[in-house]
């Protein structure tokens, strides 16, 4: 599928491999631990934190 | 007369005891040569036994002829051991030699002087390596899956450079391969000269260097390195660079050799890595030699020419090859096996 659809956008065919290997190193790379746990760590800093509701009382 | 035998036979049997007392003694104290020794029995009994068969194959220029049409082999063997010892494997030295190589020609043919155009290939090799050591180290890929997307890089990117073939006509690249040095019958290109100094500074980095410790101390025990403190990440980042080096300096003997063409290289990187597992390094890393590498090569480039001197097909190369290439794996699992049970 990969090679079909580089030729029907008019990329020559010989050069497939190097879709093939980015295709592999996105694989690979959201496969890994560091990368998931960095993009993880990425959302929960963006994400913004839910403000305190003053009306609950905390138990003493 | 009746003296000189005498004294000759005085003299093997010393020798005989010197062998029998010694001998084993060496190889109990360092096993890690015994295949390496192996393997230059074979590379003996090889070139012997085609001297006996065919009469003129023990020639200065045949032997030299050896150097010259493997010196390429040599390099990336060089790079390959490296990167073997750490426990790892990489596939895209064949791919990076292709692509060094047409990137270069192209380079050449737009214009561009020399002592710019061999810098970019040996560093375009070694950052190839560094991405597949980076896969390797920082995301945990398995080494052969991160080489096989440098090996795939490596042959598209050689394609995007060019679809056909380049000729390297460059004076100065073509001198590497074509000047002969000679001297008795002997001769040796700019090409062997760069091969054998690849040798000779792996053997020392590998021997002698904090370095080349802790690449040995990685291929060993991991974890023990890592304990001691030894520079695990980073050494073992370096082992791919120096291979991908090895890989783009390869391209250029290769390209005064050839020429460029994309599809250079096909199946090399096989071809290396059996080259230096015959040569005594262990797949699993941590024991081998740079100098068992060279002799690896040599024993494929003698088996090539022992199969052209017999007038078979080339394919029968590579089934010796294959063979050999069992044998010594086999060979490896027995020393393995006799070290962990002595542990």
């Amino acid at each position: 599928t990969l090679k079909a659809t580089i030729t029907f956008i008019g990329v020559p065919p010989a050069i497939t491999p190097v879709f093939m290997a980015v295709v592999v190193m996105i694989v690979v790379l959201v496969q890994s631990k560091r990368l998931r746990s960095a993009v993880s760590r990425l959302v929960r800093s963006i994400r913004p934190t839910p403000p305190a509701r003053p009306d609950l009382e905390v138990a003493p | 007369m009746s003296g000189i035998s005498t004294n000759v036979s005085g003299f093997v049997s010393r020798l005989s005891a010197w062998i029998l007392t010694n001998v084993p003694g060496f190889f109990s104290r360092r096993s890690a040569w015994i295949p390496v020794f192996a393997a230059l029995a074979i590379l003996v009994v090889m070139m012997v036994g085609a001297q006996v068969r065919f009469g003129n194959f023990l020639t200065p220029r045949l032997l030299s002829s050896l150097l010259l049409d493997n010196a390429y082999l040599m390099i990336l063997a060089v790079g390959m051991t490296f990167v073997i010892l750490t426990g790892g494997i990489d596939l895209s030295v064949g791919s990076v030699l292709a692509f060094t190589g047409i990137l270069g020609a192209r380079m050449l043919v737009e214009g561009s002087p020399v002592a710019v155009v061999i810098p970019v290939m040996i560093v375009g090799g070694s950052l190839i390596g560094l991405l597949i050591g980076v896969l390797v180290q920082f995301f945990d890929v398995q080494p052969f899956i991160a080489s096989l997307a440098g090996l795939f890089l490596a042959r598209g990117l050689a394609f995007v450079v060019s679809l056909s073939s380049i000729p390297v006509v460059e004076p100065s690249i073509v001198w590497l391969q074509s000047t002969r040095f000679s001297v008795g019958g002997w001769y040796i290109t700019p090409t062997g000269i760069i091969a054998i100094l690849v040798v000779v500074a792996a053997a020392l980095v590998l021997g002698y260097t904090r370095f080349g410790r802790t690449i040995y101390a990685i291929g060993g025990s991991e974890q023990s390195a890592r304990l001691m403190g030894l520079p695990v990440m980073r050494t073992r980042l370096l082992a791919y660079v120096v291979s991908g080096t090895c890989a783009g300096l390869a391209g250029v003997v290769f390209a005064a050799s050839v020429g460029a063409y994309p599809l250079n290289g096909v199946g090399t990187e096989l071809d290396t890595i059996a080259a230096v597992v015959i040569g005594g390094t262990l797949l699993s890393g941590g024991s081998g030699f740079v100098v068992g590498s060279m002799i690896g090569v040599l024993v494929y480039g003698t088996i090539k020419g022992i199969i052209s001197y017999l007038g078979a097909e080339s394919s029968w190369a590579r089934i010796t090859v294959g063979a050999l290439l069992l044998t010594f794996v086999v060979v490896q699992r027995a020393i393995v096996a006799r070290s962990t049970r002595r542990r």
